[in-house]
């Protein structure tokens, strides 16, 4: 027991300061440079502590499933690491992280639900270049309100299905033995939930295209 | 149209953090449970439109997303297992430490998001790093002793150096000075990229020194001139004032006075050319985001695309990279210049290991 508690030592002062500066911004954009500076690889740890699970959630709101949500914010802090972005952070995290996550799940829902549209002409000409447009924060909000309407203005058993096979990424069958229908009805479901948010993304999606290629 | 979007941009540029603190002041109506109700759905209309509007001043993006980031932390849409998800990142980066081809080529993790690495892609994430202009130093040791800034692909900024000169530099710059400055006798900024320098005149009549990579300095005392100092040469055009040029001519160290109206330029051998320019302005077009051409070869517009975007672009064969194009184009982005390249000379492009290929239209 007395042994164990050096190893432990410094794990805990680490979680109490970020509970401390966590209050405002500045203490722990502060902070979270100083630890950069130290040791990236102590900053990607407190990081994930504290991101993760919050970029997680806004990218599934925005990709409604789990795995991929987790597959994006992953790449996005990948990447964060790899460019050694760390380095030159000179402003806050919380914007640089979810901006990055969000762009991340904008192109991921172009490219899903785009293609089918005939768009990917745009989507690979999309001048999603160097500017990140002021009204890109606005564009994205909506998107995210006109996703959750979409998904909850589906046909109650549509919903659930697609949630049970998108969200929680269950198989057909799996989702056919829990509700006690055929895995063909489970598929009719869930190829009419993704065609309707095809339908309706692709107006948001020329929206935000349109704005791009001005 | 486009104009709008680049003082934006600068706006974001000036963000650092001598700014937080005015920025996490909020306009009086709009409040944390207002920015809550909104993400949740549960605003009205005109709450809606009154945040949009808030929105799009980028002074208040990073107070909405410091209030994103506490409404995710309430209200999770699920909890993953960051301790799970940390494992996994070290692992890839354990394997990507050893086998850096393995990160690069999108075949070489299938069961990840495939669509990563084309080089669209990659710009996205200069797009994230709009945020992070007024980068510190790229090499350690010069962190200490040099104040750095630099600009990303697509990027345009403007700074005023600590004497009071104003620079502007162009996509993909680096410009940094000596942090001591004060116990120096003469002013001194390194360059590499392209910059427009407007440079003030010292009490102390202080001598402007910019120093280019390959030992090219140009010597000022209080003008306007705009030197490009990339890998394929070195180009000066002095706008007003006189500039004195020192370079290695032969191992040996030489003197070129330039007047007014005059461009410089030195390709990678070290041939140096001096001549009169009816128009300077031309070589300043960059700082509007615009590109003039003058019967320029496709080959040279490969290369600004490469300098001012990092899109790496090839022409396919002799014949298509002599061909030339002439005008006046405004463009924000490489796929603005590229359509251009397509239209024009009737090309059409292909991607093969992140680098675009111009190419004939086949008759299909």
């Amino acid at each position: 027991m007395i042994e164990s508690v050096p190893n432990h030592q410094p794990e805990i002062r680490l979680e109490t300061c970020i509970r401390e500066v966590s209050d405002t911004k500045e203490h722990r954009d502060l902070f979270l440079h100083k630890i950069f500076e130290k040791d990236p690889k102590e900053g990607m740890t407190i990081l994930f502590r504290t991101y993760y699970v919050p970029l997680c959630s806004h990218a599934v709101r925005f990709v409604y499933s789990k795995q991929i949500a987790e597959d994006l914010v992953s790449e996005v802090f990948f990447q964060f690491y790899r460019s050694e972005a760390y380095k030159d952070i000179r402003i806050s995290y919380t914007s640089y992280l979810f901006r990055s996550v969000r762009n991340e799940a904008f192109s991921y829902l172009n490219r899903e639900f785009g293609r089918t549209m005939g768009l990917e002409v745009y989507s690979e000409n999309v001048p999603f270049s160097g500017q990140h447009l002021p009204d890109m924060e606005v564009h994205y909000n909506h998107l995210l309100k006109t996703v959750n309407d979409l998904v909850a203005g589906l046909p109650s058993q549509c919903r659930k299905v697609f949630l049970m096979n998108r969200f929680e990424n269950k198989k057909y069958q799996e989702i056919a033995d829990e509700l006690h229908i055929s895995p063909k009805t489970v598929e009719v479901h869930i190829s009419k939930a993704l065609k309707i948010l095809r339908q309706k993304l692709k107006g948001e999606w020329l929206g935000v295209l349109l704005l791009l290629s001005w | 149209m486009a104009g709008g979007t680049v003082t934006a941009l600068l706006v974001i540029n000036g963000l650092s953090i001598s700014t937080w603190n005015d920025t996490y002041k909020m306009d009086s109506h709009i409040t944390k449970q207002l920015i809550f109700n909104y993400l949740s759905g549960q605003a009205t209309p005109i709450e809606i439109q009154q945040v949009d509007e808030w929105l799009n001043d980028p002074v208040h993006l990073d107070t909405f997303y410091e209030y994103l980031f506490e409404w995710e932390k309430t209200n999770a849409q699920f909890r993953p297992d960051f301790e799970a998800a940390l494992n996994r990142f070290w692992e890839k980066e354990a394997s990507s430490f050893t086998q850096p081809e393995a990160v690069a080529s999108p075949i070489a993790h299938p069961e990840e998001l495939s669509v990563r690495h084309n080089w669209l892609a990659r710009f996205i994430w200069v797009a994230a790093s709009v945020l992070v202009l007024l980068g510190t130093g790229y090499l350690n040791r010069d962190k200490f002793l040099y104040e750095t800034i630099k600009t990303g692909y697509g990027e345009i900024a403007v700074h005023t150096l600590p004497d009071g000169s104003k620079v502007v530099m162009n996509a993909n710059s680096v410009l940094k000075w000596y942090r001591f400055s004060s116990i120096q006798k003469q002013r001194e900024v390194w360059l590499e990229g392209e910059a427009e320098f407007s440079v003030i005149h010292t009490n102390d009549h202080q001598r402007f020194l910019v120093k280019t990579p390959n030992d090219f300095v140009v010597e000022v005392l209080g003008t306007e001139f705009s030197l490009f100092s990339r890998n394929r040469g070195t180009k000066v055009v002095l706008n007003s004032g006189k500039i004195r040029v020192n370079y290695q001519k032969d191992g040996k160290p030489t003197q070129l006075t330039m007047k007014p109206g005059e461009l410089l330029t030195m390709d990678k051998t070290g041939n140096l050319q001096l001549k009169t320019t009816e128009s300077p302005e031309e070589h300043q077009s960059w700082r509007e985001r615009r590109f003039v051409f003058d019967r320029t070869p496709v080959k040279d517009i490969c290369h600004l695309l490469e300098e001012n975007f990092g899109v790496t672009v090839l022409a396919s064969g002799e014949e298509i990279a002599r061909k030339t194009i002439s005008g006046n184009f405004k463009t924000e982005t490489a796929d603005e210049l590229l359509d251009i390249l397509r239209e024009v000379l009737n090309l059409e492009t292909n991607v093969r290991n992140d680098t675009l290929f111009l190419q004939h239209r086949s008759p299909l």
